[in-house]
C-alpha cells in the first residue's frame, strides 16, 4: 500500500521518516542558497546583451552563492582541473541561452583550470557529444518561459535532452525530476543557472513563442538545485 | 469569480484548473490525489487576508454528487481524520482547516488564523447546481 504523504506529515516533521530510509537524513533540513542577480545596463539601447556585464552579474551571483571574494575561486570549488565538464544549454530558436552567458560560464571554467577539450556546450545533441557521455560534471543553464504543460521552463526540465523528450510530457509533466536520476545526469550538476534577462511569461503551446510576452527582466538565477531555483522563477 | 466571497480576496492571485499537479504546485496537500481532481471537475483556489497572514479557499466542482461525496470523505479519512464528524481540524502549525459539502461541491478553507474565519468564508460561498 502506498504511503500517502500529506501537508500535515511536513508540519509535523515526519514526511522523511514517511519516505522511509531512502532519503538521506543530514541533508533533510539543509538549507539551499539561491542567488538573484539583476542589472539594469546588461542590455544595451539596441537590445544587444553586454557581455561583460553578463560576465559581471555570473561572477558576482557565483561569489554570492558560494561566499567567495573571486569568481575564479568560486569556480574553483564547483569544478577540478581534470574534469570533463557539459555546459547543458538551450538552443530554442525564439529564446535560447545568451550566448554571451554560455561563454561567460565557459571562461570561469577556463579560468578554473578545466582544459578547453574537456569542455562542451549543447542542447539537443547531449547524447552523442563525447564530452557529456564521458563528462564528469554538468553545468545547467536555460532561459526561462511559460510552457504549455509543465508550466514553466526551468532547470530541471532542461534535461529533458538526455532522453526522450516525449516520455516526460504526460500529466503535466509530472515526471520530469526522474531526469535526474539517469546515469548520464546523476550527481554530476554542480550549478544550475536560469537566464531571466527577457524571460517569456506566456504561452498557448509547446512551442509557442510571442514578443509581447516577453520583457526584459535583466537577471540570472543561480543555485546548485534545481528545484528551487524552478520555485523561484514561478514567483517571478 | 461570482460563487466566492470578495471580502479580502486576493484577486489577482486567484488559481483556475482541473488538475491535482496545478493544486499541488500552488499549495501542496498530499502525495496522492486524495481529491479525485481530474480533466472534470473544476477548481478554483482563491487567497484570502486574514489579518496579516492568508488563508486559501478551495472550491471544487465535481461532475455528480456522488464523485464529491467519495472525495470528501478521501480528504477527510487522509487528510484530518479526527475531522470526520465535524469537517475541522486545527492543523499541526495552529492554523484551521475546514471542509464543507454540499451537492456536487466541496469546499475547503486552509490556514485559517481561526474556526469562526474559516466558518465565515465557506458560509460566503455561493453555490448553483448544474
Amino acid at each position: 500500500m502506498v504511503r500517502i504523504i500529506t501537508r500535515r506529515d511536513f508540519m509535523r516533521g515526519t514526511a522523511y521518516a514517511a519516505l522511509g530510509a531512502a532519503v538521506v537524513l543530514p541533508y533533510q533540513f539543509k538549507n539551499t542558497r539561491v542567488v538573484l542577480i539583476r542589472h539594469k545596463d546588461v542590455w544595451d539601447s539596441e537590445s544587444k546583451l553586454n557581455s561583460q556585464i553578463v560576465q559581471q552579474m555570473l561572477d558576482e551571483a557565483v561569489m554570492a552563492l558560494l561566499e567567495q571574494d573571486d569568481p575564479v575561486k568560486a569556480f574553483r570549488l564547483l569544478v577540478k582541473p581534470d574534469d570533463i565538464v557539459g555546459i547543458k544549454s538551450n538552443v530554442w530558436s525564439f529564446l535560447p541561452t545568451p550566448a554571451e552567458l554560455e561563454n561567460a560560464i565557459e571562461q570561469r571554467l577556463l579560468n578554473a583550470g578545466v582544459q578547453k577539450k574537456n569542455i562542451g556546450i549543447d542542447d539537443q545533441g547531449v547524447r552523442r557529444n563525447p564530452i557529456f557521455q564521458n563528462s564528469t560534471a554538468l553545468i545547467n543553464v536555460r532561459p526561462l518561459r511559460a510552457h504549455y504543460w509543465s508550466g514553466i521552463g526551468g532547470c530541471l526540465k532542461n534535461y529533458i535532452m538526455f532522453d526522450n523528450p516525449s516520455d516526460y510530457h504526460d500529466d503535466s509533466c509530472a515526471n520530469l525530476a526522474l531526469l535526474w536520476k539517469l546515469p548520464a545526469v546523476k550527481d554530476k550538476t554542480r550549478l544550475n543557472i536560469l537566464s531571466v534577462l527577457n524571460p517569456q511569461f506566456h504561452g498557448r503551446g509547446p512551442h509557442y513563442f510571442d514578443r509581447r510576452y516577453v520583457w526584459k527582466y535583466n537577471g540570472i538565477i543561480v543555485g546548485t538545485d534545481p528545484g528551487v531555483n524552478c520555485r523561484h522563477l514561478r514567483s517571478i | 469569480m461570482n460563487n466566492i466571497p470578495k471580502e479580502g480576496l486576493i484577486e489577482r492571485e486567484i488559481r483556475y484548473f482541473h488538475a491535482v499537479n496545478c493544486l499541488n504546485n500552488y499549495y501542496y496537500i498530499a502525495s496522492e490525489n486524495i481529491l479525485n481532481l481530474g480533466k472534470n471537475t473544476q477548481c478554483v483556489f482563491a487567497p484570502y487576508r486574514m489579518d496579516q497572514e492568508t488563508g486559501y479557499l478551495l472550491l471544487v466542482q465535481y461532475v455528480n454528487e456522488q464523485q464529491a461525496e467519495a472525495a470528501y470523505e478521501s480528504f477527510l479519512e487522509i487528510y484530518m481524520p479526527e475531522a470526520r464528524e465535524t469537517g475541522f481540524a486545527q492543523m499541526e502549525n495552529k492554523k484551521w482547516t475546514m471542509a464543507k459539502i454540499n451537492g456536487q461541491y466541496i469546499m475547503i478553507v486552509f490556514e485559517a488564523p481561526d474556526k469562526d474565519r474559516a466558518s465565515k468564508l465557506l458560509s460566503g460561498v455561493i453555490l448553483k447546481e448544474e
